[in-house]
């Protein structure tokens, strides 16, 4: 009876201890994406809606962001994007950033300011204005940091508020890029580099006037990847900018999506699709794929696609 | 005369009038912008920005690998506004000659516009308004579509096609296709690798080393057209493109004749590249019969 009840005090033990190991990441919600999906895809006119559905497709805001953690915002929403499907819907961070307050995080830092006026542009932006005032700037200050597996890029200055949080979101916008053709998660990592570093990117070691290298400038995009994986990513295909990218303006499309997904690679590889690419005439999203960062075969990727649309 | 003597004074005069030349130039831009109620009711809503050289990254990001690869110097841009709030940014890129400018502004083209009576050439879309003259390219956008600026943005053009003197025509490639009656908002002149990427990817890197490309729709068919700058020059670079693209695409299969070889591309595509005088033809069609009757026009054309 003794050695039972031994038994079974130790069994409970291991039960319980099992439970203590798993909590925190039970309460990070890393096992409440039950379906597996890798990309969520929500089709809507109310973009804010299709953003929140979206997340919780994956398992919802707290499988990335528990109470009390600190996040980081990558927005595609600076200052110099001010065209029709150049910069993010600002809906689409304002569901983020009114999930992240429910959620309970201690803090939320843009790593890239907003553009002036941004909130301005949309109606819902006074109902949350509360949230809105609580985020804030980045400091202003960049770290170096060593890339030993870069190809092209070894070191790059990075916005020092990266490497602060606890959770990095990046949330870009699904359009055509000159340059590289196509951009959207990957690319947009770029906005928490400095200036130098990204000049670095469009000129190689050494300037050559009007020799662009689409293939370098795409490895150094894969390779500032590695620095650090964003938690989650959502991107803004709500209207594309589907020629004359990044800037504009040019023909515009509207497939009216959100999708989310934690690798920024499937992101970037389903994202390409509505400029009629494949994932494989993507230098960054190859490149990016060759460091192990995330999954380029797009036929094998668990993809939920739902419509808000009555 | 001391000839010496003369030529240097010669190369300073000439000297002095390419530095008057830029210099005027630089401050001239700014020449170019309607001033306050120029337009009626409206007005400049901020001060005149210029980016130069590599500003333009900061000014459009990723976008400026094209426009350096055609030859970039200068932007100026403006935004205005009017009571109601509406608002316009207009900008004026200097480029290295008339061939860059009509580069740049034949990527603004997207098929569906209308014809905008400015400029040596220019086009109307959704919500901005495209042309080019001289050395100039012209964009003139709303941050929004709206149908009551329309009637601005053709003014605001006007107006400033008004003030740019001197004209000059599309590269001579692209003069040859409009005077055959291909359509003009289909036409995309290109320099380098980064518009032709922008076009149609055939590989990774470079497939061609060309002069100068220009690609266009005909029925059924999209065209593009290399230039070299002899005959044996667009062979051998056919040659090498062939071995190029054999080694990218290892499940196609490549059929070689003559100075030409075809293809089938992943969207099933028949792609037919062919060696002509100076030039490489390229076809991107799924109807052969189209195709070939196409490739017979292009040869007039640049014959």
């Amino acid at each position: 009876m003794q050695d039972f009840n031994r038994r079974k005090f130790l069994q409970k033990s291991l039960l319980i201890g099992t439970g203590l190991i798993l909590l925190p990441k039970l309460s990070k919600g890393n096992l409440l994406n039950i379906e597996n999906i890798d990309i969520s895809v929500v089709t809507g006119n109310n973009y804010f809606e299709n953003t929140v559905k979206a997340i919780e497709q994956l398992g919802g805001i707290s499988r990335f962001a528990s109470r009390g953690t600190k996040a980081g915002l990558l927005v595609n929403f600076t200052g110099q994007w001010t065209r029709p499907s150049t910069y993010v819907n600002p809906e689409i961070v304002l569901a983020v950033l009114k999930m992240l307050n429910d959620a309970g995080v201690k803090e939320i830092t843009y790593l890239v300011p907003p553009m002036a006026g941004y909130f301005k542009k949309n109606k819902k932006s006074a109902q949350y204005e509360s949230i809105i005032n609580t985020v804030k700037s980045n400091s202003g200050e960049f770290k170096e940091i060593e890339i030993p597996k870069g190809v092209s890029l070894n070191k790059a200055l990075i916005i020092k508020d990266l490497f602060d949080c606890d959770v990095f979101i990046n949330i870009s916008i699904n359009k055509h890029h000159s340059g590289t053709l196509f951009t959207n998660s990957l690319k947009n990592y770029m906005g928490a580099t400095k200036r130098e570093t990204n000049l670095f990117f469009h000129n190689g070691p050494e300037k050559k006037e009007g020799q662009e290298d689409m293939t370098f400038l795409s490895q150094c995009i894969a390779d500032i990847n590695l620095v650090r994986k964003p938690d989650l990513c959502i991107s803004d295909a709500t209207e594309i900018l589907k020629t004359n990218g990044p800037f504009g303006p040019g023909e515009v499309i509207k497939p009216g999506k959100v999708y989310a997904s934690s690798d920024p690679v499937a992101m970037d590889s389903y994202g390409c699709t509505f400029l009629d690419y494949r994932p494989e005439d993507i230098y960054t999203t190859v490149m990016a794929n060759k460091h192990g960062i995330g999954r380029i075969d797009l036929k094998n990727l668990n993809i939920k696609e739902t419509s808000l649309i009555n | 005369m001391n000839f010496p003597l003369m030529q240097m004074r010669c190369f300073s005069f000439i000297f002095l009038i390419s530095i008057f030349n830029s210099t005027a130039f630089a401050d001239g831009l700014k020449n170019y912008f309607p001033k306050n109620e120029e337009i009626k009711n409206w007005k400049q809503a901020d001060t005149l920005k210029i980016y130069k050289g590599d500003e333009l990254f900061t000014y459009i990001d990723g976008g400026a690998d094209v426009y350096f690869e055609y030859g970039f110097k200068q932007v100026a841009t403006v935004n205005y506004s009017n009571k109601e709030n509406d608002q316009l940014q207009v900008e004026i890129y200097e480029m290295k000659d008339s061939s860059a400018a009509y580069g740049a502004y034949s990527f603004y083209l997207n098929g569906e516009g209308k014809k905008l009576i400015a400029g040596t050439d220019g086009m109307f879309f959704d919500y901005y308004a495209v042309f080019w003259k001289s050395n100039l390219l012209v964009v003139i956008s709303a941050p929004v579509p709206n149908e009551k600026i329309i009637p601005v943005i053709e003014n605001i053009a006007g107006y400033i096609s008004t003030k740019i003197v001197n004209i000059y025509h599309p590269p001579l490639i692209v003069s040859k296709l409009l005077q055959s009656g291909i359509t003009e908002s289909s036409i995309k002149y290109f320099k380098g690798k980064v518009g032709l990427s922008n076009i149609y990817k055939f590989i990774p890197g470079n497939a061609f080393y060309f002069n100068e490309g220009v690609s266009f729709n005909m029925p059924e068919t999209k065209v593009i057209i290399f230039r070299f700058n002899s005959d044996s020059v667009s062979v051998n670079q056919l040659s090498e493109a062939l071995n190029k693209m054999k080694e990218s695409n290892k499940d196609a299969k490549f059929i070689s004749t003559d100075n030409a070889f075809d293809y089938q591309d992943f969207k099933a595509n028949q792609i037919k590249c062919l060696a002509f005088k100076n030039y490489i033809l390229v076809t991107i069609s799924k109807n052969d019969e189209i195709r070939n009757l196409n490739i017979e026009i292009v040869k007039k054309v640049l014959n």
